[in-house]
């Protein structure tokens, strides 16, 4: 493994300088009276807030729903949204035909269909699932068509003029070629389905966090409010950065390409 | 021998759990707000065990506003729900079946219309022309506050900010009032804030809150409606003869530390909330006329209240 250089040390510090500042100011600014306690709690305050719910079974449970709705919508929205990628990627005709209905699709604030949803599928599981499924699934599709459209056709050429099959192609040319825009696509549909799954849970549901974000609302509980974010912060940026190093792996055939 | 023995447990365990599934009728009951303590009783029900009791197995959800409950029943999601006569009026106009079929509250105990105590309002004459914070267009707390602009003899800005952000936009002065509900407005009024507005005393009483039930629940059901009645009102009984047990109650539902926001609960909403469910007819229509008025609706305040709800099951008799 290639030891990191200086720069890779500065830039990691940098990244983590800004979250300590950020996270000093937070608690400084609460701790000086420079900001209203009751709107703003104390960092401090949120994270022993954050411990207790993590205690908390009726929160867990909650927790545990969002967490499985998102698990499923993505477990759909992944396979799915990259079959149709593809599919609609290596047809031009196709392409021409469906491109403006993905783009509107994915240009449409689908948040306006919630009701249209509730109605269709009621408020419980399927719907969330549903529901999300939708919201994360032309990002992916999209990506699915860029990754295809992205294989550079000199190196199919020269593949071809070397007597590769099709299996040899698509495993050895198109999946390298593809795999960067493919996580970067999946990075942002998962994006999409978790604001999906919690906006569903905020507009109408029996539990999960989305529920308990509005219920903290509510009744004024802003140090449940601000944990409640800052948990799902952490494992929205946890899940993306897993990708990202995956996308990194993958891609690092185009860093010594240059 | 042991085969057909186990065979008899399994096919009695069925007979048993299919047995006890035909007793247990499900209601989907859909609440208006989260934590609200008027609705807190059907909890209470729910966990005395009166629900069960009466055969009930109840579905109940907490949804963001009433618009969303009420998009709930039209779809089928909720049998009963919780809602105000303005708002029946305006679904049913729109083809929605539903009738009232119980009063939760009324008046309007725990609405006020409260500003900052360092704040130089002192009535409602003095916030002409300011900002006042609601929750959403077309709700009570909408509707209240064009009541008292207009009691007063003056005009208000108002402000949308969503139930969860009403003391926060009040505190941070993004808003010069808010009109605001119960619980929340005593947890406002432990922060330093007064009221302009006591809408108890002040507005004509009126249904802030009332059960609603589909068309269809109460035709094909109505045991089932009666059933949830029964249960709901028996529950808010046992709840004002047993404070110490209610507060604790009030305290966990409620997720509230402050005991003096869970004993002003107690105090305002559970004790004086309607323990019978009885409609009275006057309250629907200066519900309408009030909601015409503020909301430039005309047609609202020629709405018969008769067509609004249905007194077969009231009043709730329990024992």
């Amino acid at each position: 493994m290639k030891p990191a250089r200086r720069e890779d040390w500065l830039v990691l510090a940098g990244r983590f300088g800004i979250v300590i500042v950020f996270a000093l100011a937070w608690e400084v600014l609460g701790r000086m009276g420079k900001s209203d306690p009751e709107l703003l709690p104390p960092l401090s305050k949120v994270l022993a807030t954050l411990w207790q719910l993590l205690h908390d079974p009726d929160f867990m449970v909650d927790l545990r729903v969002t967490l499985v709705e998102i698990a499923a919508a993505f477990a759909i929205v992944a396979p799915l949204g990259l079959l149709i990628g593809f599919v609609v990627g290596e047809n031009q005709r196709l392409y021409d035909v469906v491109n403006p209905t993905i783009q509107l699709m994915m240009a449409t604030p689908k948040a306006i269909f919630l009701p249209i949803f509730i109605i269709a599928f009621g408020i419980g599981f399927t719907e969330k699932v549903v529901f999300s499924t939708m919201i994360g699934l032309f990002a992916v599709i999209l990506a699915g068509i860029a990754a295809v459209h992205s294989v550079p056709q000199g190196l199919v050429t020269a593949a071809r003029s070397f007597g590769v099959n099709r299996r040899q192609l698509y495993l050895q040319i198109y999946l390298p070629a593809m795999t960067p825009l493919i996580i970067g696509g999946l990075r942002l549909g998962l994006v999409f389905t978790i604001f999906g799954v919690l906006l569903s849970e905020m507009y109408a549901a029996s539990n999960g966090v989305g529920h308990a974000f509005v219920a903290w609302g509510e009744s004024y509980r802003m140090p449940e409010l601000m944990a409640g974010v800052l948990l799902i912060v952490v494992i929205t940026v946890a899940l993306d950065e897993m990708m990202r190093l995956a996308e990194e792996h993958y891609g690092k055939w185009r860093k010594s390409a240059r | 021998m042991k085969l057909l023995s186990a065979m008899c447990v399994v096919l009695g365990s069925l007979a048993m759990t299919m047995s006890g599934a035909h007793a247990q009728a499900t209601v989907k009951i859909g609440l208006a707000v989260p934590n609200n303590t008027y609705y807190a009783a059907i909890f209470a029900a729910r966990d005395l065990g009166y629900l069960k009791a009466a055969g009930i197995n109840a579905d109940i959800v907490e949804y963001s506003g009433g618009a969303a409950n009420q998009e709930a029943l039209a779809a089928g999601a909720a049998d009963i729900i919780t809602a105000f006569p303005p708002g029946v009026a305006l679904v049913t106009s729109k083809g929605t079946k539903e009738k009232m079929i119980a009063t939760i509250a009324a008046p309007a105990y725990g609405w006020y219309m409260l500003v900052n105590s360092d704040s130089p309002y002192k009535t409602m004459k003095d916030l002409a022309g300011k900002k006042v914070g609601i929750t959403t267009k077309a709700s009570t707390s909408d509707m209240f506050a064009l009541w008292a602009a207009d009691h007063a003899g003056i005009t208000v800005q108002e402000i949308p900010v969503g139930g969860g952000a009403l003391i926060n936009a009040l505190k941070s002065h993004q808003v010069d009032a808010i009109s605001i509900f119960a619980s929340l407005s005593f947890k406002a009024l432990a922060m330093n804030t007064r009221p302009v507005v006591d809408f108890a005393k002040e507005m004509p009483p009126t249904i802030t809150d009332a059960w609603v039930a589909s068309q269809d629940m109460i035709d094909k059901h109505p045991d089932r409606v009666k059933a949830v009645l029964v249960a709901y009102y028996k529950a808010v009984d046992y709840m004002r003869k047993h404070k110490a047990w209610t507060l604790g109650f009030l305290k966990q539902h409620m997720k509230e530390n402050d005991e003096k926001v869970v004993e002003q609960a107690f105090d305002v909403e559970t004790m004086q909330q309607s323990s019978d469910g009885v409609i009275d007819e006057k309250w629907i229509h200066d519900s309408l006329a009030i909601a015409s008025k503020g909301w430039n609706m005309p047609d609202l305040a020629k709405v018969n209240p008769k067509d609004l709800y249905t007194n077969e099951f009231l009043p709730v008799k329990f024992q």
